[in-house]
């Protein structure tokens, strides 16, 4: 087994025991606050809307190495880190409503910080839906970097549009009044965040090395095409 | 930066008192004239699903992925075992040839 390999393992196991830590002490050690057993949720969808910032970070990064270099490797980091934003973005859309219907009496408001949300996981949806339908041409390539740089425009936004607009979603980290008065508060949501960042780099390189992988087995294809060794 | 704002907010806070607890802004903001909804468990529950469905539903796609990166690299491993036979063959068949042409020729020339 290769070093990669082992590293990759160790990693899973490593993600695997701090989720399991992460929820022991979400249910288990954190007190109920005040709006009751709903606020668990709270542990999963700070950490999972992180963790999306995280995928659309390095679909930015992996779209400005490709146009810079035009490597196929920063592609597919691209294509990983958009995987993971839309599968992130997708939990922190579900779970934000079903704590919103206890907390605002209502699932959805279109406040500036869910609506540019929103918008965000659009557009990583869109960036996943053009790669899965269109080919593996450079002139795509490049096509889906400019949208996975321009996904990573409306971050910023999404993160000041709080303290920008207002809005009825709580600034939950810096502000005073998001409620993480309580030291074991505080360590439930950074074990949640920390179960989380694993938990996403163990998602981009996993997605990463298949697209590599799948990669290589095209060329390897095509080059058998080209030289009569296999007929199509 | 979210896990030093954590970080901060926990040195920041003092021995565990029961009614910092209590004292959480986190009372119910109705929006509009909404009810409030009562069952918090229900909604955990529903979250907790969609968070675990949505991180398995990932693998499984990963791996779904993965025997169809499988798949396509058998076929082309049977086809380049398949062209490398037959190239041998050939190669074979023709190198048979040119050790029987001398011998051949030797027989005729002893004719």
């Amino acid at each position: 087994m290769k070093t990669q390999d082992r590293a990759f393992i160790a990693l899973c196991v490593v993600t695997a025991a701090l989720v399991a830590v992460s929820i022991h002490w979400i249910f288990l050690e954190a007190p109920l606050e005040k709006s009751g057993i709903v606020q668990k949720i709270f542990y999963f969808h700070v950490p999972a809307a992180y963790a999306m910032y995280v995928g659309a970070a390095v679909c930015c990064v992996g779209s400005v190495g490709y146009l810079w270099t035009e490597r196929v490797g920063w592609d597919s980091l691209a294509r990983a880190g958009a995987d993971v934003a839309v599968a992130m973005g997708i939990i922190v859309m579900t779970t934000g409503p079903l704590w919103a219907a206890k907390s605002w009496g209502t699932y959805w408001k279109w406040d500036p910080r869910i609506t540019t949300s929103l918008l965000s996981v659009l557009v990583y949806v869109a960036y996943v839906v053009m790669r899965a339908f269109t080919g593996t041409g450079d002139g795509e390539r490049k096509f889906a970097s400019a949208l996975g740089i321009l996904g990573a425009a409306n971050l910023p936004i999404i993160h000041f549009a709080v303290r920008k607009w207002g809005g009825t979603h709580p600034e939950v980290i810096t502000g005073e009044g998001g409620g993480l008065h309580h030291p074991d508060f505080v360590r439930a949501l950074l074990l949640g965040l920390s179960a989380f960042t694993l938990l996403s780099i163990v998602l981009v390189w996993l997605r990463t090395r298949q697209d590599q992988l799948a990669t290589r087995l095209e060329a390897a294809e095509d080059e058998a095409l080209a030289s009569g060794a296999v007929e199509d | 930066m979210l896990v030093l704002a954590g970080s901060h907010a926990l040195a920041d806070g003092e021995a565990p008192k029961s009614d910092s607890v209590e004292s959480q802004d986190s009372n119910y903001k109705a929006v509009g004239d909404q009810p409030q909804i009562q069952s918090g468990e229900k909604l955990v529950v529903e979250a907790y699903a969609i968070i675990w469905i949505v991180i398995f539903g990932f693998i499984i796609l990963a791996w779904m992925r993965t025997r169809s990166l499988a798949a396509r690299l058998d076929v082309l491993e049977r086809s380049l075992a398949k062209a490398s036979a037959t190239a041998r063959g050939a190669s074979t068949s023709e190198a048979a040839k040119k050790t029987d042409a001398p011998a051949k020729e030797a027989a005729e020339s002893e004719a």
